[in-house]
């Protein structure tokens, strides 16, 4: 309880300094021009402040019920290859069939999850050990990424590469309140429909039979996880573009706070990636390059060595 | 309420259909070779899988329970002692208890398994055979009227057989219906109450261990023969041929 207060601290804190900074352009502009101070703060700022807690809590809580589902720590959907589903769904929607509309896009990027997360399944099996998920996490991953590639390369606009760097490699820059109120309107839905399977995903902790011995439908929730982790991801894989390792590193960061109940850490899981995206996000703002740094790039930083302690802590664990 | 009616309960594929009545306060055990069939004997109980037939608890259809209802009625324990999440092994016992039930219960089963210190520690840190102990407080703690049970002695020294095996007797006496899988035929054959033999898929046969475990079907199914000493091979010439 003291940690989801916590938590919720941390959500408030991130969201104000997220919605102050960089101060030296807005404050100086609220006793001198109002009318300008306030576009900036609800046209610029809280729809970005909105979109990384919208795709934070995506990615914290569709890892943490991915997690759940294959019983594997190292399941998350920067890795399984959901989110490079999902681009190759917004690509080829976008460029190869042309329909550039918001829509279109994320209902492409969702096809694309959805995609990725059925050929994980399928690869990867319904319980599989580390090296079967990574090795097909890896082949979807490569697969997606080649096809993006190639979907930009027979594009008919000779800018797509450059159109497409930006947004790939996550941002939560240039995007209207409109398109963050969509993404919220689809994905949180989606979010709900992932909650409400805690108490079942706790019980899949002791195998699919016991869980179905329970009396949980395990075949309907595992339909129902992957489907509505897909719409989430989808959402905002096509708005913000791939952002990666929140998803793994929150839900561990959460099931720490439940006593590694990966149910329960469902709600902490969300709160910590909407933290994280937040707090990347403002990192990106002071960056010295002369422009905002990709989002992507922070948390790939961050995310990579923890990614990698992760493997390793498996790999002594069992003594190989 | 009378007891656990079977009818025609088939998992496509894999067993039956077999018709089978279980009655209230009853240990059973269930006995085959491998691959036999007896897990997939449980699955069809449990509903796992694409399961056909119908399954009675007295007059409650066990079928469509919500979670709640059902885990006070019957529970299943699998053969597999595997739990991916480092949980505390009291948490893994806690996954058990049935919503509304007072969590004394935890603390009631974990005594009598002898395992409230295990509790603290997590279930990946415990030995096989403790951890086999947990998973069986996992499956007791509601108290439900089935308790569904597949090679719950693996694993466990000769004393904790013998204990499990009292504790499940305790459980038959308050009138649940205790459905356990045995490797163990010697064992098996001084059983007092029913056996299930199971064959290829299908229930050859339910009653007395005399009865059920005669010369010929052990002989034709295990390709074993129960001597004075203990068991040896069918086919062995231990001089009876």
């Amino acid at each position: 309880m003291r940690a989801r207060l916590f938590l919720l601290l941390a959500l408030a804190i991130a969201g104000l300094v997220s919605l102050a900074l960089p101060a030296s352009i807005l404050w100086p502009l609220w006793a001198e021009r109002p009318a300008l101070f306030a576009t900036i703060l609800l046209e610029l700022r809280l729809p970005r402040l909105l979109l990384a807690l919208i795709f934070g809590a995506s990615l914290g809580l569709t890892g943490a019920a991915i997690q759940a589902l294959f019983a594997n720590p190292l399941a998350s959907p920067d890795i399984n290859g959901a989110s490079g589903g999902a681009a190759l769904g917004a690509v080829v929607t976008g460029y190869s069939l042309g329909l550039g509309d918001g829509y279109a896009l994320t209902i492409g990027a969702i096809a694309g999850a959805l995609l990725a997360l059925v050929a994980l399944l399928l690869l990867a099996g319904k319980r599989a050990d580390s090296i079967s998920f990574l090795l097909a996490g890896v082949a979807i991953t490569a697969v997606t990424g080649a096809a993006t590639t190639l979907a930009l390369a027979l594009a008919p606009s000779p800018f797509a590469f450059y159109d497409v760097y930006d947004w790939m490699m996550g941002s939560f820059v240039d995007h209207s309140l409109g398109q963050a109120l969509l993404a919220g309107a689809i994905t949180l839905p989606a979010l709900f429909v992932i909650m409400r399977e805690a108490n079942a995903l706790d019980h899949l902790v002791l195998g699919d039979v016991v869980a179905q011995s329970m009396g949980h439908d395990v075949p309907r929730l595992r339909r129902r996880i992957i489907i509505a982790s897909a719409v989430a991801i989808g959402a905002c894989v096509s708005i913000c573009g791939a952002v990666g390792f929140v998803g793994l590193v929150a839900p561990f960061l959460a099931r720490s706070l439940t006593r590694q109940h990966p149910g329960r850490a469902l709600l902490p899981a969300a709160m910590i990636g909407a933290v994280m995206l937040m707090c990347a996000d403002i990192v990106t703002r002071f960056a010295p390059i002369g422009r905002n740094l990709p989002v992507g790039v922070v948390t790939a930083l961050i995310g990579v060595p923890f990614f990698l302690w992760l493997v390793a802590g498996r790999r002594w664990q069992k003594g190989l | 309420m009378t007891g656990l009616h079977l009818r025609a309960l088939q998992l496509a594929g894999r067993f039956g259909p077999a018709d089978v009545d279980l009655a209230l306060g009853t240990v059973s055990f269930v006995i085959g070779p491998n691959g036999a069939g007896k897990t997939s004997l449980f699955h069809a109980l449990i509903g796992h899988g694409e399961v056909s037939g119908t399954l009675k608890l007295g007059e409650i259809d066990l079928a469509d329970l919500p979670p709640a209802v059902r885990m006070r009625h019957i529970s299943f324990m699998p053969a597999s002692r595997d739990i991916a999440w480092p949980m505390r092994a009291r948490d893994v016992v806690a996954l058990g208890l049935a919503p509304g039930l007072a969590p004394n219960l935890i603390d009631q089963v974990l005594t009598r398994l002898d395992a409230v210190e295990l509790g603290a520690r997590p279930i990946n840190s415990l030995s096989t055979g403790e951890r086999t102990r947990i998973l069986i407080a996992r499956a007791l703690v509601s108290q439900p009227d089935v308790i569904l049970l597949d090679e719950p002695l693996a694993n466990l020294d000769p004393a904790w057989r013998l204990r499990v095996l009292a504790l499940l007797e305790e459980e038959a006496q308050r009138g649940a219906i205790v459905l356990l899988s045995v490797h163990d035929l010697i064992l098996a054959h001084h059983h007092h109450g029913d056996v299930l033999l199971v064959d290829q898929g299908k229930l050859i046969g339910q009653g007395r261990p005399d009865v059920i475990m005669g010369d010929a079907p052990l002989s034709a199914i295990f390709g074993v023969r129960l001597t004075d000493r203990g068991m040896e091979l069918a086919d062995s010439n231990g001089g009876a041929a």
